[in-house]
This record gives C-alpha cells, sequence and structure tokens, in this order.
C-alpha cells in the first residue's frame, strides 16, 4: 500500500481503495468490495450466534479486517479465515472472549458450505492467520468505534425536541451497525462517521438539528473544514450498500462469490 | 459489561438478518421514507458499489489441502514488513521470569538501547495469543505515563521449522530497560535512603497508579518487584499481567461487576480481597501501595502470610481485628460470616491497631548533617531525631482495614506528606549513582548473583497468585518483622 496515501496509521486517503493489495494482484474494485461485504457478513453472522454486540466486539473485528485488506490481499489470505480469525481476536482485546474451536464450531454450523470443507483443521487455521493479523495490525489493538461520538452528540442539540433526537441517534446507531459492510472505517476517523451517519438520520427523517439561520453544517465546531459534499459523499458509501444489497443480498447464495 | 443503551432490535439490522428471512429491509422500520432527499441526486460522482455480478460458477471444488498448503507457505515465507524481528534486539542475560514467560535483557543492536525483552510463551496456549498478554499490550499502548513502564514495541521471533502450523512464531514484549526493582533495591542494606528518597519514590509510585486508576484500570499485583526503577532514578509500575480494565459504576443502585478474587500476590493482598470479594475496585491498588510504603521502612515485606487464613491473622495483628465497627461492609464480603464464626478464627477480635506503634519509630527525618537515619535492617532507631508524623499518617490511610475509608490514588497524590519539607524530587538519581549493579530481585536469590542480597535467610517471595495454590510452601514461612 502506498504510504503516500495514508492519512494517519489506519486511515487511508480514498484513492488507496484504487490500488489495494488485491486491485494490484489482479482483482477489480466492486470485486473487492464484494469480497469485503462477504467477509464482514461471516464476521457479522457468525457473531450473532455467539452472542457478541455490534458494540464492540462485531464493529472491532470489522474494522481489523478491513486494515488487514489494505496490506494483504485477497488472492493470498482466504476472506473465511481471515473473517474467523478477526473475530476471534477482537473478542479477547475487547474482554468478551469467546473459545477458539466454539468460534469455529459456530462458524462451521452455521456456514457449512463454507467452512465445512476445513474439518478439524479450522482451529489450526485461525491460529495461524491471528499471527498474522496481529503482525498485519502491529498490535495496535485498540479500535475506536463510532458508537461513543454518536451517544455524545445525543445532548448537543438544544433545538431539537427529545424525541427526535433520540430517533435520529436510534436510526443512526443502526447506520453505524451496517457502516461496517463499507469501507468508510479506513477512509474515516470514528468521530465523522458518526457526524455523517448522524447527518444521514436527519436526512433520512426531514429533521432540522439547528435553526434555519445557523449554520447547518452543525459538526464544524467539532471538525472544522468538512464540507457538506464530503460528509454526503460518506453517507452514499452506506446508502450505495442497501442499493447493493437489496438486490443481491450478501452471500445470498450462501457460497462465497469465486473470481 | 458495555452498555448497550439502544434496544436488541435496533441493533441487529443486518447483523442478525437470518437465513430465511426476507431480502432485507434497506431501514429500520422508524425510516418509512426511503433516504432520498438531498443525498441523493449527487449520485453522478459516486461509483456505485453495485452487487457485483456474482460469477457464481459454483464453489469448484478447490483442494482444500492444497490451498492450505499455499496458505501455510505465505505464512513461512512473509517477510513480516509490519512489524520488528527480535533479532534487531542482542539479548544480554535472562533476568526475569514474568506472569506469561522468560524476560530478558538486551540491547538493540541498531541504537544501543538498552530493553527488556518479555517472551511471550505460546506453545501451550489453545486460545492463541494469549488474552492476559493482548490486554497487556492495549492496556501499555493506552498508559504512555512516565511512572509507568514504557511498551516500546512487540516483536517476533520465528522458531525451529517445525511441521505443524502450531509454534512457529514466538512474539515478545520490549520495554525500556529499567536497572533495578524495589524489592531488589530495598533488599540491600548497603542501599542506604534518606526520607526525600523514600517520599520522591512514593510520589512517583502514587502518581503512576493515579494514571492507572484515571484511564479505568486496575493493577492487580501491587509488589514491590513489580516496581522498577530507571538508572536516572524515575519509578515505573510493571508487569500488567494481571491487570485488567474496570467498569465504574455510575448508579450505586447498579450491581457492579464481578472479577476473580484470585488476584494479588498473598502478602500484598487486602482484606476485602481475602473475605472472598470479588465487586473490588481501585482500593485494592491502594492497599498494595500501602504495604510498599512501609516497605519502604522496614525494608521487607510487613505481613508475610503463607495462607491466607495466616494472612489475615498478620493483618489483624497489625492493622486491629476486622469487624463491623472499624469495617461496617465487611458483614457483606462472601467469607467474613463463615469465617467469624470458625472457633479458630483467622478474624481474631479484640486486637488493637498497632501499626503505628511498630513502624513510627522507623520513620525518622533525615538527621540535621543530612545524614539519613533509615536504617536497612529496621531495628535500630535514633531517639535524637524526630519522626516524620505526616508519613505515618498517610500510611494509616493506605493501609485502613474498611477499602472506603482508603484514599483513591488522586488523594493519596495530593497528600500534605509530598507537600511538606523535604518535598519530593524529580527522581532519585543520586541514590541510584550510589548502586553499582543491577538489583533484580531475580537475580538477588537465584543465578549468578546468588548468596547475596537480603539478610538472613528470608523467605522467596510468593509469586503471582494465580499461578501458586497457597502462597509458600509451608515450613519456608519466618515472621520475620512483627
Amino acid at each position: 500500500m502506498a504510504e503516500f496515501l495514508k492519512l494517519t496509521d489506519w486511515t487511508w486517503q480514498l484513492e488507496a481503495l484504487k490500488v489495494t493489495p488485491s486491485i494490484l494482484a489482479g482483482m477489480n474494485k466492486d470485486q473487492e468490495l464484494l469480497y469485503r461485504r462477504e467477509g464482514i457478513k461471516l464476521i457479522a453472522e457468525i457473531g450473532a450466534a455467539l452472542n457478541c454486540k455490534p458494540r464492540p466486539t462485531i464493529g472491532v473485528a470489522a474494522v481489523y479486517f478491513h486494515r488487514f485488506y489494505m496490506e494483504h490481499s485477497f488472492q493470498n489470505f482466504n476472506r473465511e479465515i481471515t473473517a474467523i480469525s478477526c473475530l476471534f481476536l477482537a473478542g479477547k482485546v475487547e474482554d468478551f472472549p469467546k473459545k477458539c474451536k466454539d468460534v469455529c464450531a459456530a462458524a462451521q454450523a452455521q456456514w457449512p458450505e463454507i467452512y465445512g470443507k476445513y474439518h478439524h483443521s479450522l482451529v489450526d487455521e485461525v491460529m495461524g492467520a491471528e499471527r498474522v493479523l496481529l503482525h498485519t495490525l502491529k498490535f495496535d489493538l485498540q479500535v475506536g468505534l463510532p458508537y461513543d461520538a454518536l451517544l455524545e452528540y445525543k445532548t448537543m442539540f438544544p433545538d431539537m425536541s427529545r424525541e427526535q433526537i433520540t430517533d435520529a441517534v436510534q436510526i443512526a446507531w443502526t447506520f453505524i451497525n451496517d457502516s461496517i459492510y463499507t469501507t468508510l472505517c479506513i477512509t474515516t476517523e470514528p468521530q465523522m462517521i458518526a457526524i455523517a451517519l448522524l447527518h444521514l438520520a436527519f436526512t433520512v427523517k426531514g429533521y432540522q438539528p439547528v435553526q434555519q439561520n445557523m449554520d447547518p453544517c452543525w459538526w464544524s465546531a467539532d471538525v472544522s473544514n468538512w464540507p457538506q459534499e464530503s460528509v454526503d459523499k460518506a453517507c452514499h458509501l452506506v446508502l450505495d450498500f442497501y442499493s447493493a444489497t437489496k438486490e443481491h443480498p450478501v452471500l445470498e447464495s450462501r457460497r462465497l462469490t469465486t473470481l | 459489561m458495555s452498555s448497550q443503551p439502544y434496544t436488541a432490535g435496533l441493533h441487529q439490522s443486518s447483523t442478525q438478518s437470518h437465513r430465511q428471512a426476507a431480502p432485507k429491509r434497506p431501514l429500520p422500520n422508524r425510516a418509512d421514507e426511503p433516504p432520498k432527499r438531498a443525498l441523493i441526486g449527487q449520485n453522478g460522482q459516486n461509483t456505485p458499489s453495485g452487487g457485483g455480478t456474482p460469477n457464481s460458477t459454483g464453489n469448484a471444488e478447490v483442494d482444500v489441502k492444497q490451498q492450505l498448503l499455499n496458505y501455510q507457505k505465505i505464512f513461512d515465507h512473509a517477510s513480516y514488513p509490519f512489524i520488528n524481528d527480535v533479532s534487531a534486539y542482542e539479548k544480554l542475560s535472562k533476568i526475569g521470569q514474568g506472569t506469561f514467560g522468560e524476560v530478558f535483557k538486551a540491547r538493540c543492536k541498531t541504537t544501543g538501547r538498552m530493553v527488556a525483552l518479555k517472551k511471550i510463551l505460546m506453545e501451550n496456549e489453545k486460545e492463541g495469543f494469549p488474552i492476559t498478554a493482548l490486554r497487556e499490550v492495549k492496556m501499555l499502548e493506552q498508559l504512555k505515563h512516565q511512572n509507568i513502564t514504557d511498551l516500546i514495541e512487540v516483536c517476533s521471533a520465528k522458531t525451529g521449522s517445525t511441521s505443524t502450523s502450531k509454534d512457529r512464531t514466538t512474539f515478545y514484549l520490549v520495554f525500556a530497560f529499567c536497572e533495578h526493582d524495589l524489592a531488589g533495591l530495598l533488599s540491600n542494606p548497603k542501599v542506604r535512603m534518606s526520607l526525600v528518597h523514600i517520599k520522591t519514590m512514593m510520589k512517583h509510585l502514587i502518581t503512576g497508579l493515579n494514571k492507572l486508576h484515571r484511564s479505568k484500570i486496575l493493577h492487580r499485583d501491587m509488589k514491590a518487584a513489580n516496581v522498577l526503577i530507571s538508572k536516572e532514578g524515575v519509578l515505573k509500575l510493571a508487569d500488567f499481567g494481571l491487570a485488567r480494565p474496570f467498569v465504574q459504576r455510575e448508579n450505586p443502585n447498579h450491581p457492579r461487576p464481578l472479577y476473580t478474587n484470585r488476584v494479588v500476590t498473598l502478602w500484598y493482598r487486602p482484606p476485602e480481597l481475602l473475605l472472598g470479594d470479588r465487586a473490588y475496585g481501585t482500593k485494592i491498588d491502594v492497599w498494595g501501595a500501602g504495604c510498599i510504603m512501609a516497605e519502604m521502612w522496614t525494608r521487607q515485606p510487613i505481613m508475610q502470610g503463607d495462607t491466607e487464613q495466616k494472612q489475615l491473622t498478620l493483618i489483624s495483628a497489625l492493622c486491629g481485628s476486622i469487624n463491623p465497627e472499624v469495617w461496617p461492609n465487611c458483614v457483606k464480603m462472601p467469607l467474613y460470616s463463615a469465617m467469624a464464626a470458625e472457633p479458630n478464627s483467622a478474624l481474631p477480635q479484640g486486637k488493637g491497631r498497632c501499626l503505628k506503634l511498630k513502624i513510627r519509630h522507623l520513620m525518622k527525618f533525615d538527621s540535621a548533617d543530612g545524614k539519613p537515619q533509615s536504617d536497612p535492617y529496621g531495628k535500630k532507631t535514633n531517639d535524637q531525631v524526630p519522626s516524620d508524623d505526616d508519613a505515618m499518617n498517610l500510611l494509616e490511610n493506605l493501609l485502613a482495614i474498611d477499602p472506603d475509608r482508603r484514599p483513591t490514588a488522586d488523594e493519596a497524590e495530593d497528600d500534605i506528606w509530598f507537600y511538606k519539607d523535604p518535598v519530593p524530587r524529580a527522581n532519585v538519581g543520586d541514590l541510584m549513582d550510589t548502586i553499582p549493579t543491577s538489583q533484580f530481585e531475580y537475580t538477588v536469590g537465584k543465578g549468578a548473583h546468588a548468596g547475596r542480597g537480603r539478610h538472613h535467610n528470608n523467605p522467596q517471595r510468593p509469586h503471582q497468585a494465580p499461578r501458586q495454590s497457597n502462597a509458600i510452601p509451608a515450613g519456608q514461612y519466618r515472621d520475620t518483622i512483627f
């Protein structure tokens, strides 16, 4: 990954998504995004079967997954194995540890079409992949999620009714849950994700967060120089996910897509 | 543990959609209108991520074995550009045994910087990278502070090429090297500490602990051996192998989360843990800080029980009987009633508090000529020199039987003692200069430096609580101090 496209240690410029390791190894962009969604779907569903919550375990696992494939290609590293090891590691890091064999058993029970072929070797695979994952993440395991920032905004709109802001925050919460399927977390800081998706919630519901005569970019006190267009762009990523999966739900065929 | 403020239904929009479920609804029920409006309309510039036309040639039965072999190959030959290889360091000697592996002294080949390499044992791990080590890494990343041990990086080494996928890499935590640990320093009678040294070290200790608690982390293994001192004379809290984050209870009516009470080395374990408390908090570390403070003068652990019962008896003997009078909530402790009812109870009643009597006379001000009056043997006293009553006061508070009466680390950091003469200095570098060799406790009792150090035959310090059945083997116990 080209270093100069990095914004921070773990966020990249949008252009970086055009030159990911997978694309450099011959994949096209849409294929890669589909592969990412499939990996995340596995994380989310296996996580749910293990009683993991989107906040924090599944959210953190998803961030690990997206970061991993900014450094490695899907061609070299199976997404189904990486997905489990992300979930397994996130569980340990977030203090909701699940036994490796339980995670693997859940995976095989939920997705026999995908994990059945590994039989008993799955645990060893996941252990091996965990080490690669730890290397790749450079042990930088502390991941901030947008939820905390979102909750802080709950009290920051004096011009809105309590019902309205609660409603908007709940919708934004759901958007955040679903944003893990997109590449938002590798281009945008958690707080900015919270802002963008709360903005989306306001827009969807037609709520007026601030009075007419005030700056419509209500976030500018926290994140300056972030124009509305960029915020909208972030929202579109999530909306694109919804429209893309409306026709073709992720892993509808119960099998991973192959090239 | 983390609060989930919204109803479950909302979290699950897509994360829990079920197999048979109808095509996923893009938005939660409440948002009954699709998200059009301003946001849509600028569609042009956005490449829709698209459903991607799944190339559904089916899952051509790939030879699984081949696939695994490929994976393995990549794994074996990857050059790992991501974290350093441990060969960047030259191992010099083994200096100790941590909670989950050996510790080596080493030198960075490029910078010459001295480091401590803590090896993380993976051999017997059924659960991959140990969660304790993960916690330690994660917490230390958060805890950058001059009084907390400094994690420089995590390194890896490839071990011999075995045929299985296990045991291929070993990880090392790389810490800035500290010349000394407090236990080793205190056990060396040649080290003469003046009051200002002690006060400076206590200030560092409490400041580090306060940083820890403000970061919502419990150390859970406070003891002199886990306090390191750099050669510049700065104290560092170390060994976060048992540490864990805690949740602050905002609403006192909420049940507190329960933790294991098999923590803290026996000699430093507070009464609430010995009585089976599992809803403890930061005050367990404060008790440990109190034990360490007393040790500054006594030069060895003040209460060296060999069983939990004996430890409680020693606490009662020194700090007074444990009962609802001094500690109203003690009746809520899981083991209190049963223990108090026993005929030969580990909770003897009618004992007065004699902490002051035993220690105050050791807490001397430095004499007029600046000579330290602290006596490494903790026996002789100079009656000509007055005792430091502020130090005694702080110690009394740190070692309060009732955890609620112990000060928080934040309160202790502001104790009047630290503002009175002699005021703490930036470091105890001058003290370090008087000590020629490294004083790691490990090297005191064992290894090349065997036979040096502690006077008489002190029992070996018990190691981590969870790893031992009952502290030290019977027969080794000696009540050396009180």
